[in-house]
């Protein structure tokens, strides 16, 4: 009833056991590295997930350096009781990226700045950028397993965050809980929203990208009715184009008086509160979390 | 037995005599060459040269593979354009082939099917009504779509083309000519469904589909959830031998509620015993359920090395090894063929099941703690519950007993299909007094 088996029978047959044979080989060589992953795996997510750690990261403006907010920090540590760690990034043309300052061991609210070697002006430069600081942010992200951040971008780092956030960010397993952008011209020099600048239009194209629970603050400043000596207002305000409807909150704040020059910003004492009311951590004031070798005022600028 | 049998075989021969299979024979005959390739193609992508694949996480090519973005590229273009629009070149020749059967020009008849078929899931309405284009249908989980509209225009050609006797010796012109009716035909039918598509609205169809995931998120949880991962088991087993998207290949396993639960959980405490959804899709159909693919098909593959007489049967398995390990089963789908197979409805739909409820037995029993931590895409299936545990070797153990069992249960059927065929070998040739049209056995 069964037909004779023939050569060609035996070879379909020895090829079939062979490959299963170098099915059981690979799936043994895998079980190792695989094992091993599994294991880096877990105590990473691990980390992140218990991690109490919850930076601020500023992005400076255009012709800025990574040094820009180093008086906004002096300030912030001089009020309050936290001291944040001073940390600053900065991102080359060809990727590299160096870094100065450290994050003390239990300071759970470091700042840490993000500056770039390109730091011109324009569209094509601040999607350079906001890829730059993607890079910069995986890294760190990698490095110190934080599972949440607060934004602070002043000028061009606002319009490089907007970017970063729409482009780059996926929310999986870190979460941006508040966005302040100060003085960030979304669309350039232009005053009016009627004429819209290429970077508006793409920001308002793709804004369903931004994260969903998000906080955002836009704060402006003005020395005349019309502008902070350099950026439109009527450019800042462009802004609830993008955020308004997308983000959880989205807060328009304008400061005006001593010190709502573009520059000074950063620097301005509203400016300086509302960060703190709005951006940090609240500060219980009982304890720091170190106990009492915290640091002096100089120390958070090594 | 024998009675049995010969019942068996007498069914196959009617089976085989009907339009509609030879057709479908016709079709994967055809179709195979490019399954494997695609699928070839799909595991080095998924498993080697994907950043978040099993190759890019585990063995870290994106640090040592120079240009594998490059790679990634180009070997997904080869997936996509054969696993990517199976469906589409499964109409082209299910229309082709029904055309010849009735005499009708095979060519203009599979054109026609072709561009129908493109038509028809070509755009998409999607939930606010706006009409957009899509390549979604085209792939092999709608590998069903594809054979009946090649079929369905193929019988249009029947009625409404001209006999190709009747053209041969006409110019080309005429030859295009007599078919446009038939052309016509399917392209106003194609208009119709296409709008009524649209009228219905995206509406409609979104809100069926999350009227599934959520009444599928809904049987996963709560106090039955094993339950229900045993009823969609089955469910998803019966639709993919059908060719159709069944619900636990719809949803996304790692985005499901209780996936994240079970993480957090276990992130906080390490003790993975009491975690709070011990049975979802994630720990009982990804782990166990599928080993090689939709239906357990590695237990397939083992089973066809240890018994199948059959030289063809056999090269089959063996060139399909490889994609079936890492969870492409595709290439059983269209060689042996498995889909729409009643041989082998039974094991492909009854092996998953048992994974399923012997997996959950155990997990119940305490005997083994259930998979909570994510695994990257192309995982090996029996690999998936020994990552998802972070290394806990008895369900690695499991798993081979699983595979064991699932080889049992497809061991009769693996015979009996041989058998039939060699029966239906000899029924074919005294049928037609010596001429074979059959695949030849050794």
């Amino acid at each position: 009833m069964h037909q004779k088996p023939t050569n060609s029978f035996y070879r379909s047959k020895r090829s079939a056991v062979m490959m299963l044979l170098l099915a059981v080989v690979l799936l043994g060589g895998l079980l190792f590295p695989a094992s091993h992953w599994a294991h880096q795996q877990t105590t990473g997510l691990r980390q992140r997930y218990n991690s109490k750690l919850s930076p601020v990261i500023m992005i400076p403006g255009s012709s800025a350096t990574q040094n820009r907010f180093d008086d906004l920090v002096k300030i912030l540590n001089s009020h309050g009781n936290k001291k944040h760690s001073l940390l600053k990034v900065k991102v080359y043309n060809d990727h590299r990226i160096t870094y100065e300052g450290k994050i003390r061991p239990g300071d759970n609210e470091p700042i840490i700045v993000v500056g770039f070697e390109n730091n011109k002006d324009g569209w094509e430069n601040i999607q350079k950028q906001a890829y730059y600081f993607h890079l910069a942010f995986d890294q760190l992200s990698e490095r110190y397993k934080f599972n949440n951040f607060k934004g602070i971008g002043h000028s061009n780092g606002g319009l490089i965050y907007a970017t970063f956030l729409e482009k780059y960010f996926t929310d999986d397993d870190i979460v941006c809980k508040k966005l302040m952008t100060i003085a960030s011209p979304f669309n350039f020099s232009e005053k009016s929203i009627a004429h819209k600048t290429q970077m508006l239009a793409y920001l308002i194209d793709h804004r369903q990208k931004l994260p969903a629970d998000m906080t955002v603050y836009s704060l402006a400043g003005t020395e005349s009715y019309e502008s902070d000596g350099l950026v439109p207002e009527g450019s800042v305000r462009a802004g609830k184009y993008i955020f308004q409807k997308q983000v959880a909150h989205f807060t328009e704040i304008t400061v005006t008086g001593e010190g709502s020059q573009h520059s000074d910003l950063p620097q301005n004492k509203q400016i300086v509160q509302y960060i703190q009311q709005y951006i940090l951590d609240l500060d219980h004031g009982f304890g720091r979390p170190n106990g009492p070798n915290v640091a002096d005022n100089d120390s958070h600028s090594n | 037995m024998s009675r049995v049998m010969t019942w068996l075989t007498q069914r196959m021969l009617d089976l085989q005599k009907r339009s509609f299979y030879v057709v479908l024979r016709q079709t994967m005959i055809v179709l195979f060459p490019f399954a494997l390739v695609g699928s070839f193609a799909r595991v080095l992508r998924m498993a080697l040269l994907d950043p978040q694949g099993f190759g890019g996480t585990i063995l870290q090519v994106t640090k040592w593979l120079p240009h594998y973005q490059g790679l990634h590229t180009l070997v997904g273009s080869f997936e996509s354009l054969t696993l990517g629009i199976i469906a589409v070149l499964a109409a082209y020749h299910a229309a082709s082939e029904t055309a010849a059967l009735y005499k009708q020009d095979k060519q203009i008849a599979g054109t026609t099917g072709l561009l129908t078929y493109a038509l028809l899931f070509l755009t998409q309405v999607s939930a606010t009504g706006q009409l957009s284009i899509t390549s979604g249908a085209f792939h092999m989980q709608s590998l069903l779509y594809g054979l009946g509209v090649g079929y369905v225009v193929g019988q249009i050609f029947r009625w409404w083309g001209r006999h190709l006797s009747v053209l041969t010796d006409e110019a080309i012109i005429a030859r295009s000519f007599s078919a446009l009716p038939a052309i016509g035909t399917c392209f106003v039918l194609c208009a119709f469904i296409m709008t009524g598509m649209w009228l219905w609205g995206g509406a409609g169809k979104a809100q069926l589909v999350s009227l599934i995931l959520g009444w599928e998120q809904h049987l996963v949880t709560g106090h039955w959830a094993w339950l229900g991962v045993i009823v969609l088991t089955l469910l998803t087993s019966l639709c993919q031998i059908i060719g159709l998207t069944g619900p636990l290949t719809m949803s996304n396993a790692l985005s499901s509620s209780a996936f994240y639960e079970n993480l957090a959980y276990a992130l906080h405490h390490s003790n993975l015993q009491h975690v709070p959804n011990r049975f979802t899709d994630y720990t009982l159909y990804q782990s166990f359920g599928r080993f090689g693919g939709p239906g357990a098909t590695l237990a397939l593959i083992i089973a066809i090395v240890l018994v199948s007489r059959h030289r063809s049967t056999n090269m089959l398995a063996a060139w399909a090894t490889i994609p079936t390990l890492f969870e492409v089963g595709l290439p059983l789908m269209i060689g042996i063929p498995l889909f729409l197979n009643p041989l082998y409805v039974i094991p492909f739909v009854v092996a998953p099941v048992v994974n399923v409820v012997v997996a959950a037995l155990l997990i119940q029993m305490g005997a083994i703690i259930p998979a909570v931590y994510p695994v990257p895409l192309g995982t090996p299936g029996p690999l998936i519950a020994y990552l998802g545990t972070n290394g806990h070797w008895l369900c690695l153990m499991v798993g081979v007993l699983l595979l064991v069992l699932d080889v049992l249960i497809y061991l009769p059927f693996v015979r009996i299909t041989d058998d039939v065929q060699e029966q239906l070998l000899i029924a074919k040739v005294t049928a037609e007094g010596g001429r074979r049209d059959a695949p030849k056995t050794n």
